[in-house]
């Protein structure tokens, strides 16, 4: 017979991690909404104080930006929230599962190539080198963010246990084939 | 006929990640030797042994006893690179493969959780690190990415050995 003991410590750890994921989507639906309300409520309630100013970007910009970044999180996380719903009720080498992850995993690079923008325009606007804003300056910067590479990692890391699950998945199916 | 192109695309991402994990083990073994000689070129520069109440003293002792977090680190880091040199070289669901993930999360637990204590008591008695007091919500911070971190590599191991389970069931039935 075989020995369940393994599938048992899985299902529990993924409950954990069920509610860690619950966490990070709850947690992107705020930034999310947060973001919503300084791009849209706050300059009605300050009645534009804030957001007359000539200089860039004010809050209103950054909301902007934030918020597409909220929304992939939230995606990126719910995605882990059902991943980790399956393994919890035991759907290990599934189909859906797998799909789960590498979707995940895909939304993170998607996260990470949207980061590299907006973080660009941001510290573009930001910088104070008013008569200087050039193209090239714009390369330079998004040249400097493109070496912060943990999201493409952390995403590439993701890809690659989706890719190892559905090997799992077809040695499952053989398996229930030779049976 | 299997399709190969799945475990292709393993190989392939796992050679990029350990060609980055090989660059993150290099960093975190400096950092180890950066803290373990410090005390030691800060004692030799002043020709004397600080006393035991001087800020000096302080510092020479809080570095040591911080000492077994970039072990670990690095420990864990070298586990890492390990799996992926050998799922690079095909060996997916093998038992090796297996216990250095599992290794490594381990190790990722653990840091994570005695840099938590460690900060915590440094916290407790007022004891500034080199970048000012102690921000109780930041070591809370790392020491939750640390134990999701720990526990998602720790999750993947199990699921890697109910893989190479299955694996062992298939070669004997055939």
């Amino acid at each position: 017979m075989r020995n369940l003991e393994n599938k048992e410590k899985i299902i529990q750890v993924s409950g954990i991690l069920k509610i860690i994921a619950w966490l990070g989507m709850a947690w992107n639906a705020f930034l999310g909404v947060s973001a919503m309300f300084d791009a849209l409520l706050l300059p009605l309630l300050l009645r534009g104080g804030v957001f007359r100013e000539g200089s860039m970007p004010n809050i209103r910009t950054v909301a902007w930006t934030t918020f597409p970044a909220a929304v992939i999180g939230f995606i990126v996380w719910w995605n882990f929230w059902q991943l980790f719903r399956r393994l919890n009720d035991g759907h290990i080498f599934d189909g859906p599962t797998v799909a789960r992850l590498a979707t995940a995993g895909k939304w993170k690079l998607a996260g990470w190539i949207y980061s590299l923008f907006s973080i660009t325009i941001l510290e573009y606007l930001t910088e104070q080198t008013d008569s200087h804003k050039l193209w090239i300056e714009f390369v330079r910067l998004f040249v400097v963010e493109i070496s912060h590479v943990n999201g493409l990692i952390g995403a590439m890391a993701i890809l690659l246990a989706a890719w190892l699950l559905r090997e799992g998945q077809t040695l499952d199916e053989e398996q229930k084939l030779t049976v | 006929m299997r399709n190969f192109e799945n475990k292709e695309k393993i190989m392939k991402a796992s050679g990029v990640l350990q060609f980055v994990c090989g660059w993150v083990v290099l960093g975190a073994a400096l950092k180890l030797i950066l803290n373990a000689l410090w005390p030691i070129l800060y004692l030799m520069r002043h020709h004397h042994s600080p006393a035991p109440s001087s800020p000096a003293f302080h510092d020479t002792f809080w570095f040591w006893l911080e000492l077994p977090y970039p072990v670990l680190e690095c420990l864990a880091w070298i586990n890492l690179w390990t799996f992926f040199g050998k799922l690079k070289a095909g060996f997916i669901f093998d038992a090796s493969s297996v216990s250095r993930l599992s290794t490594a999360g381990k190790y990722m637990l653990a840091g994570a959780v005695y840099l938590y204590v460690f900060e915590f008591i440094r916290y407790l008695l007022d004891i500034p690190t080199v970048n000012g007091p102690v921000q109780l919500s930041d070591t809370t911070e790392t020491l939750l990415a640390g134990l999701t971190t720990g526990l998602t590599i720790i999750l993947a191991a199990w699921l890697l050995r109910e893989g190479q389970t299955m694996e062992e069931e298939q070669k004997l039935t055939v």
